[in-house]
């Protein structure tokens, strides 16, 4: 039909369709990242003239051990979160599936903190591993368990202490993904595995894991690439303290450009991150497409 | 569902049943916590962090030093006005951009459509130092305007691939009609395809709501006087003003959560609905 494909191609009313999506997206997400590439290569604070350094920024950042030890730090994070938020939300999801009664309560309950703002769950956190009048703390004492009582947010525990948090945060949010998919499973599946005598851990093994793999894999990569931009819990909580100990590479980047000006120096961690980011995205959908490929 | 095919003994049952509830209670503990202390004194607080508050000496008072004293009350209007101005924004924009790669007809369409995707992978941290330097070149620092720029930006990726989605399932019929009824494509747009979308617009409007709600680093970087701050960050700000008022900042943060809960009990299956379209794009 000539008159639909007129109309429906027709080049000004697609430009003006796609317009201003296109150009406020580039110019607030791509141009930026070039931007910050740029950047790297400059020293500058805005006060004075920006001097080209070329890549003098990239070897000051690796030659400083803040830096290192964040990356270390986050990459602890992620781990700890892959295995709390995977393990936990998958055990509640298959948890949730096989009741009934009290379905809706659970997945709230569970869920609720998922929508609070970092904010008010950094800010609550911080007060229930707060050392004095903490939560933990009074818990501790009040069932007589004194000498547990810790300085939660101490170097030896920040991580922990703040990748519980993020559990906290996100543990629902993986658990209704899994629900989803589990509740997606095709019942002829699932009754020809009964029939099969698949019961129990057999069923989740062999049946459930392989049928919700792509929402796995989802998963996995959202909790990866969320670890890798971690910074509100760790600013909010500890900022990144004490003495550095929960410094990511994003609180390393805010702190580096925004309380200490290096622009410069900041740009460069934050090419770091990008370059880092797209790395592994890319990688995960590799390993995933593969292992797929194989079963 | 599920539970129709796996019969669980009796005992499994209970055994499950009894675990889900002991780790709900655990869940939601430090919530009910911050809850009955923003009630107490600050001296009752410290004395016994853990007891409940005694009836006679109920502090409703910090709920109001919260709200009007320590100006949560500016806070939550700054971030009301960010976030249903951004949502406005991005489903107009998103929505002609997600009709024009999904029903019109060019080569290049699914090229812009991956060009997108690939935003929503892009750390924030990436861009806000380029961002805060031309902003400020700009004169966008410290303004609405400054803060709904990239708040909307980053609302485009998901809500486009949403609507994309969406448009897809629309019978092309109803535009063929149209157009030989003498409607332009601007005129289907407006007058047929929009008013379908509302289902969808519900979903995207939720969930880049509380995205916008519950963000803190663009505003944290962008927005410097206490005038214009967003919830998130006037709380932040508030802990080193008011670090001693322990309970009062309770009340306050339960000020602060009250919105999202309530938006989350009334829309709730949207917002789900969102969540899980917006995560499995991968």
């Amino acid at each position: 039909m000539k008159k639909l494909e007129r109309a429906f191609g027709n080049k000004l009313a697609i430009a003006i369709f796609i317009a201003p999506a296109l150009i406020l997206f580039t110019l607030v997400i791509p141009l930026p990242i070039l931007h910050s590439f740029y950047m790297s290569l400059f020293k500058w604070d805005m006060l004075s003239t920006m001097t080209y350094v070329g890549f003098e920024n990239y070897k000051e950042l690796f030659s400083d051990g803040i830096f290192l030890s964040s990356i270390w730090h986050t990459i602890e994070i992620t781990v700890l979160s892959l295995i709390f938020q995977v393990t936990l939300g998958l055990f509640l999801a298959l948890c949730i599936v096989n009741i009934i009664k009290g379905r809706k309560y659970f997945q709230n309950a569970f869920f609720i903190p998922n929508i609070l703002s970092s904010a008010v769950i950094g800010i609550l956190w911080f007060f229930v591993y707060n050392y004095d009048f903490g939560l933990i703390n009074s818990i501790l004492k009040s069932i007589g368990l004194d000498s547990l009582q810790q300085e939660w947010l101490s170097q030896k525990y920040v991580i922990l202490a703040l990748s519980i948090t993020t559990c906290w945060q996100w543990v629902g949010y993986h658990m209704i993904l899994y629900i989803a998919a589990i509740s997606g499973i095709s019942q002829d599946i699932i009754e020809a595995a009964i029939v099969d005598g698949a019961q129990g851990l057999k069923m989740v093994t062999k049946i459930i894991i392989p049928q919700i793999r792509p929402v796995l894999r989802v998963s996995i990569v959202l909790i990866i690439t969320g670890s890798l931009k971690y910074f509100d819990m760790a600013w909010i909580m500890t900022e990144g303290g004490p003495d550095f100990a929960s410094e990511t590479i994003a609180t390393y980047i805010y702190r580096t450009a925004f309380n200490k000006l290096q622009y410069g120096l900041g740009s460069a961690a934050s090419t770091f991150l990008f370059v880092v980011s797209i790395l592994v995205t890319v990688l995960i959908n590799r390993f995933a497409a593969k292992r797929e490929e194989v079963y | 569902m599920f539970a129709k095919y796996i019969k669980l003994s009796p005992v499994a049952k209970a055994i499950i049943f009894a675990f889900l509830t002991f780790y709900s209670i655990l869940t939601l503990f430090p919530l009910i916590w911050l809850v009955y202390n923003s009630v107490k004194t600050n001296n009752d607080f410290l004395a016994n962090p853990f007891g409940l508050p005694q009836l006679s000496k109920l502090q409703l008072k910090n709920y109001y030093d919260a709200w009007v004293t320590m100006g949560i009350q500016r806070f939550t209007i700054n971030s009301l006005i960010i976030s249903s101005v951004s949502v406005i924004f991005s489903l107009i924009i998103s929505s002609m951009a997600a009709y024009a790669i999904e029903r019109m007809i060019w080569r290049s369409s699914q090229k812009v459509l991956n060009y997108f995707l690939a935003g929503i992978m892009v750390p924030i941290q990436i861009i806000l130092i380029p961002l805060f330097i031309n902003f400020k070149k700009l004169n966008l620092l410290d303004s609405r305007i400054g803060l709904l720029i990239p708040t909307v930006a980053f609302a485009l990726p998901t809500s486009i691939f949403i609507l994309t989605g969406f448009y897809k399932t629309i019978p092309h019929e109803l535009e063929e009609a149209a157009l030989i009824d003498g409607c332009s494509v601007y005129k289907i747009f407006y007058k047929i395809i929009l008013p379908l979308t509302m289902p969808a617009f519900v979903t995207i409007a939720v969930f880049n709501f509380l995205g916008a709600w519950n963000d803190l680093l663009i505003p944290l970087v962008l927005i410097q006087t206490p005038e214009l701050m967003t919830l998130p960050v006037g709380l932040l700000n508030f802990r080193g003003m008011y670090g001693a008022e322990l309970t009062k900042m309770f009340a306050a943060v339960v000020i602060s959560a009250i919105p999202s809960i309530i938006i989350y009990f009334v829309l709730q299956d949207k917002l789900l609905k969102g969540m899980i379209a917006g995560a499995v794009k991968g």
